[in-house]
């Protein structure tokens, strides 16, 4: 692994996990009696910003270094179900997120103080952000696993 | 605020439409070698074309969405952001079912 594969694989971790600490610190204030509208707009702007980068910088390592690296010393391993169930499932339910984290901005961002006033909106905010962040745990745990399979 | 809906609306049918195409995609792939091929051919590689498909329909869909909508209201946009964050938690549990039936088999 050179230098720059390196740094990718490190900023797709770090952005990642960025984004999953911004949808968490947005479903938290959004569960108190009166969230900051302002605090809202801010983790989820950062969560949106932070998915995508992961997202950039995931699919140069995918791209360069795993696909032509990695995948094959997992096929060529004990643990072929890594790269077969949780590489494939992972790399494509990533997708989801930039998407996931964007409408959850757009919604608080244009409806203000409306996301705290309306009960069914606000409901609704934390279906998301909670799927949202479901979804990241379980594309991180997947990561997680497939790192312990090359090893 | 009637636009300000509408386009939070919009974005939120763009961001639902996009998840729903990224894993019928994913599935179509898996099932038939040549639509896979096909998106290796186009985009390089699969991966790739379904992130460039993904991100031109959220732009496109949530612009036509926005233009398309003659009216609607706070409970319908609700509504709406509830179906995405339910479609997305179903298809990330039938994506990782469906890959571990394929490897299964």
């Amino acid at each position: 692994m050179n230098t720059s594969t390196i740094i990718e694989f490190t900023l797709h971790i770090l952005f990642g996990l960025a984004g999953m600490i911004f949808v968490y610190a947005y479903l938290t204030a959004l569960l108190r009696r009166d969230p900051s509208v302002r605090f809202l707009s801010a983790a989820s702007f950062s969560a949106a910003l932070a998915f995508l980068l992961s997202w950039l910088t995931g699919g140069m390592y995918y791209l360069w270094y795993y696909g032509p690296s990695v995948k094959g010393v997992i096929l060529g391993g004990q643990y072929t179900w890594a790269h077969a169930i949780f590489t494939e499932a992972k790399e494509h339910v990533f997708l989801f997120l930039p998407f996931l984290a964007a409408t959850l901005y757009a919604v608080t961002a244009l409806l203000g103080d409306r996301v705290k006033e309306s009960a069914e909106l606000k409901r609704s905010l934390i279906i998301l952000a909670g799927a949202t962040l479901t979804i990241g745990i379980a594309v991180t745990l997947s990561g997680v696993l497939i790192s312990g399979a090359v090893r | 605020m009637q636009s300000r809906i509408k386009f939070a609306y919009a974005l939120a049918l763009a961001a639902l439409a996009t998840v729903t195409v990224v894993t019928a995609l994913t599935v179509a792939g898996e099932l038939s070698a040549g639509f896979k091929d096909a998106l290796k051919n186009t985009f390089t590689h699969h991966w790739l074309g379904k992130s460039a498909i993904a991100l031109g329909l959220f732009f496109i869909l949530t612009l036509l969405s926005y233009f398309a909508q003659t009216s609607t209201d706070e409970a319908r946009l609700a509504r709406m952001v509830r179906v995405l964050g339910w479609t997305a938690a179903c298809a990330t549990v039938g994506l990782y079912l469906f890959f571990l039936k394929e490897f299964l088999h």
